[in-house]
């Protein structure tokens, strides 16, 4: 990538032209797609049949899981199995499994819709054991099976009849995927490896008739294999004692000299790593999917109690603190929602346009699904982070009750703190993002260098973005929150050159404006999918001037750790003296105190997250 | 086995009720709907004896616009034909104009069996069942806890009596029948259900073209109103023993709860 590294000059730079459309359905076109010139998915958009799909779910997952949700928080095998079971003839554990196997082979929008709308029943271990079963320990085998290989096992993986699992952390290597020390050795006759080492933290694997598995071959071919209750030497070891998620399996495996047929490598001996890696990006848009359900899930009771605690003679939920806490968890929720839906419309965009059951279908999957990368760890990070602070944000206003194991947010907030750790922590996420990001750029995987170019002299180009107002005043402000993104990646790029991808310091404040930028990309596309509902027009302005005001805040702030950090090492102050010369051409106007009123009023008025319907 | 199974979209318990400020009707905008809730289970009965007999079911609604969705919900269920009968007036039709209205759309289907719930949630009215079978010369019964299909004319169900008590029935077919809530276990839609729904014909029928000559309302709504929720607090004094038995009064005389 050349970029002139005399980068603050203004000297006239030829206008590069980008072919918007072409990037329609790319992974990361939100960097370089100005808020005119893109669309997005969004709930607005759900066909008759989307609805009908939540409301599928919705309606067990309130009649069969929410009446049972405090026996679900034991660990009991007999309950789990005969939900899974329900769930398998009900079609939702096969949304991505192929026609040719029972599956549905639906959209990756339904397979978001599924995983949301269970969390209606108030439940997260079965959520883990149905979401493990369904991402991380099925997908190796629609993607990468052959033909034997799915006639045998996804019939009975999709009926629930069989749990899946995937065994990939050791102890020596958990992050660090790949520094796994379990080795396989083919026996004399040709016909079997023996695997031997130990994989920990295995969820569902007390349960599990199957699992995916991942050793060396020869020392230096990372291979994935499938393991059936047929492989003599695959040793259970015992439950763990875990903070939350109770009533869901996690154990540790040991492969002692475990007996795998040479039919069981899945892909080809060395093609593991694109297994384990390439099935994570899924395991991570679909955990956003169930957080982002409870992020929502958790404003109904944070609601509910405030109503009914009284201090000072008062709800406490007429307090502008509670009031305050009530806003922010309707806007990280509807950021959430805003993403995982941005997310599966745009890989539906592509593969829509692909053969179902056509060979090359699932190589298509795969591809497109890694071309996402950016926006599934956003979806992680975005979604389990929402969680988090709301579900934070109840325990607060349950006050001293929200520390008591009699009320429910305490098993809540154990239950949720999974959630930041697995499929990849929330530090490797913004790791991928920032790698991925960097990588993009300097491959020319997208037109950065182009866009670097075009922003360079002007961060808001000159048009009008949209005939309303108040949309075109957050444009400007997008806009410029795009440009300085921009400008501060050349920046870290050509100071840092290579080493950038090294430089974490850098590297997590990148990844958080990546992160802002893509929010309020999305938002904006959003608005063009709402109906002429005047109210729910209403309703949008002010959630997204929230969420625009605050993302913009937060990049700019990210934006000046990574340039003042820079330009000390460079011994200069130009990058940051630019920065506030930019920022004081902006002019922002906007009162974030009564847009917060209006929502909570009307969260008053609806009792529960009011913005999916 | 020919069933047609009558269901109607009322509001949801949870929804928020609010009147119209005349109190002649309830503010629709912020309902949310859903199908009557012995409705589906009259659905699933009429599902359970397809699947042991064969035939054909098929989902009727009498409505405005949005009832469509009980019925494509009904043939997410496994109903095999939707039957909608448009009105976006329905609400102002006595029970007696209505039945006028489905006899009339109906009548040339020669169903063996209609199956409805027992009551509708909304108006309560529990007598659309009866009045068709006398309107389409059909046998009846009402309050059904069970059924058994005899043969291809005779079928048994089991009514519901007072106190507990219930009484076995054998009667012709066709009949009209209407069923009691918790008779079975109503299925919910599968996904694999809703995709094929879409393949599912549903014939429209508008109310204003069938000839409905004498469906003039006798009944008129005058006035509705939210029940007022009074609260009463007795306080029982003296010893021990004597509030106890006071209590126990209370309760086998008063409260009627033993
Ligand atoms: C309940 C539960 C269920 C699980 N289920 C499964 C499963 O089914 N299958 C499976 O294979 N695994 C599973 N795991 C393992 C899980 O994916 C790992 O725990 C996770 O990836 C983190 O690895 P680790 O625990 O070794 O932490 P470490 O990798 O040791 O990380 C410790 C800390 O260092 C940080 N860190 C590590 N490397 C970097 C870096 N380069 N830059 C910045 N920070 C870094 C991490 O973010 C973390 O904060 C499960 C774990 C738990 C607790």
């Amino acid at each position: 990538m050349k970029i002139n590294k005399n980068s603050n000059n203004s000297q006239q730079i030829q206008h590069q032209a980008i072919d918007h459309a072409k990037l329609e359905g790319r992974g990361g076109a939100f960097l370089v797609t100005p808020v005119d010139k893109g669309k997005v998915f969004s709930r607005e958009l759900f066909c008759e049949e989307h609805a009908m799909f939540r409301e599928a779910v919705v309606d067990f997952s309130k009649n069969q899981i929410q009446p049972i949700k405090d026996e679900l928080n034991h660990p009991n095998e007999v309950l789990t199995r005969s939900l899974i079971q329900q769930m398998g003839e009900l079609g939702f554990l096969s949304t991505d499994f192929p026609e040719s196997v029972g599956g549905l082979a639906t959209d990756k929008i339904t397979s978001i819709i599924v995983s949301e709308s269970l969390m209606e029943g108030q439940n997260a271990s079965i959520i883990v054991t149905f979401a493990d079963h369904t991402g991380i320990g099925t997908l190796p085998i629609i993607w990468y099976g052959n033909e034997a290989q799915k006639q045998k096992y996804l019939p009975k993986l999709a009926s629930g009849e069989w749990i899946g699992s995937f065994a990939l952390t050791e102890p020596g290597a958990g992050s660090d995927a790949l520094a796994g020390t379990t080795k396989a050795t083919l026996n004399k006759e040709g016909t079997h490896y023996l695997l031997n080492g130990s994989k920990i933290f295995v969820t569902n694997g007390g349960w599990a008739e199957v699992c995916v598995t991942f050793a060396w071959v020869d020392g230096n071919k990372f291979t994935a294999f499938i393991l059936d209750k047929e492989c003599t030497g695959w040793v259970l070891g015992p439950e763990e004692h875990k903070l939350g998620i109770k009533g869901s399996s996690t154990c540790t495996f040991f492969y002692e000299d475990c007996k795998v047929p040479i039919e069981n490598v899945i892909g080809k001996v060395g093609l593991g790593s694109a297994v384990a890696f390439n099935v994570l990006y899924v395991g991570r848009y679909k955990l956003g999917a169930t957080t982002m359900g409870g992020a929502k899930k958790i404003i109904t009771l944070a609601h509910e109690y405030a109503t009914e605690r009284k201090q000072f003679d008062r709800p406490i939920r007429e307090f502008g603190m509670i009031r305050r806490k009530l806003a922010k968890m309707m806007v990280r929720a509807w950021e959430a929602d805003t993403i995982l839906y941005m997310t599966a419309g745009s890989l539906d965009s592509v593969l829509s346009n692909y053969d179902k059951e056509s060979a090359e279908y699932y190589s298509i999957v795969q591809k497109t699904i890694e071309d996402h990368g950016i926006e599934a760890s956003i979806c992680k990070i975005i979604g389990s982070e929402a969680a988090s602070d709301n579900i934070d944000d109840c325990l607060q206003i349950f006050g001293g009750n929200g520390f008591i194991e009699d009320y429910p947010i305490a098993t809540i907030y154990r239950d949720d703190r999974i959630n930041r750790i697995f499929e990849g922590t929330n530090e490797i996420n913004r790791l991928i993002i920032g790698g991925t990001l960097l990588k993009k750029s300097i491959l020319e995987d997208l037109p950065v260098r182009e866009a670097i170019s075009n922003r360079k002299n002007h961060w808001i180009p000159e048009r009008k973005f949209s005939d309303h107002n108040e949309l075109n005043t957050l444009a400007r402000i997008i806009e410029f929150s795009r440009s300085l993104l921009l400008y501060t990646l050349n920046e870290g790029i050509i100071s840092e050159g290579q080493d950038l991808k090294n430089n974490e310091w850098v590297l997590e404040p990148l990844a958080n404006m990546v992160i802002s930028l893509s929010i309020m990309d999305a938002g904006f596309k959003r608005s063009n999918n709402l109906t002429d509902d005047a109210d729910k027009k209403h309703t949008f302005m002010n959630i997204f001037s929230l969420v625009v005001h605050d993302r913009f805040e937060k990049m700019v702030s990210h934006s000046k750790i990574i340039l003042s950090h820079l330009d000390s090492k460079d011994n200069v102050s130009e990058r940051i003296d630019y920065l506030e010369k930019k920022c004081s051409e902006i002019i922002i106007r906007y009162s974030p105190i009564e847009s917060m009123e209006y929502l909570v009023k009307k969260l008053d008025h609806h009792k529960k997250y009011f913005l999916d319907d | 086995m020919k069933i047609c199974v009558l269901m109607k979209q009322v509001p949801d318990n949870d929804s928020a009720i609010i009147l119209s400020n005349d109190s002649s009707s309830i503010k629709l905008n912020d309902i949310t709907w859903c199908t009557n809730e012995s409705d589906t289970y009259a659905l699933e009965e009429a599902l359970l004896m397809k699947e042991a007999h064969g035939g054909e079911v098929v989902a009727c609604s009498f409505g405005r616009e949005s009832s469509q969705q009980v019925i494509k919900d009904a043939l997410a269920k496994g109903a095999d034909r939707g039957l909608y009968i448009s009105e976006e007036e329905s609400d102002g039709f006595d029970i007696l104009s209505t039945a006028k209205i489905f006899t009339q759309a109906l009548k040339d289907e020669n169903f063996d069996l209609i199956f409805s719930g027992l009551q509708s949630n909304d108006s309560g009215n529990a007598q659309l069942g009866l009045l068709l079978a006398e309107m389409l010369n059909m046998s009846h019964a009402a309050l059904v806890m069970g059924t058994e299909v005899l043969n291809d004319t005779r079928i048994k169900v089991k009514q519901e009596l007072e106190g507990g008590w219930f009484q076995w029935t054998e009667l012709d077919l066709p009949a009209s029948i209407t069923i009691q809530s918790g008779l079975n276990k109503p299925r919910y839609a599968s996904l694999r259900g809703i995709m094929m729904m879409k393949k599912k014909p549903i014939d429209i029928f508008d109310s204003s073209q069938i000839d409905s000559t004498g469906s003039k309302n006798k009944i008129f709504l005058d006035k509705m109103y939210i029940p007022q929720k009074v609260k009463e607090t007795t306080f029982i004094e003296g010893t021990p023993d004597e509030i106890a038995s006071k209590l126990g009064d209370l309760m086998i005389n008063d409260i009627k709860v033993f």
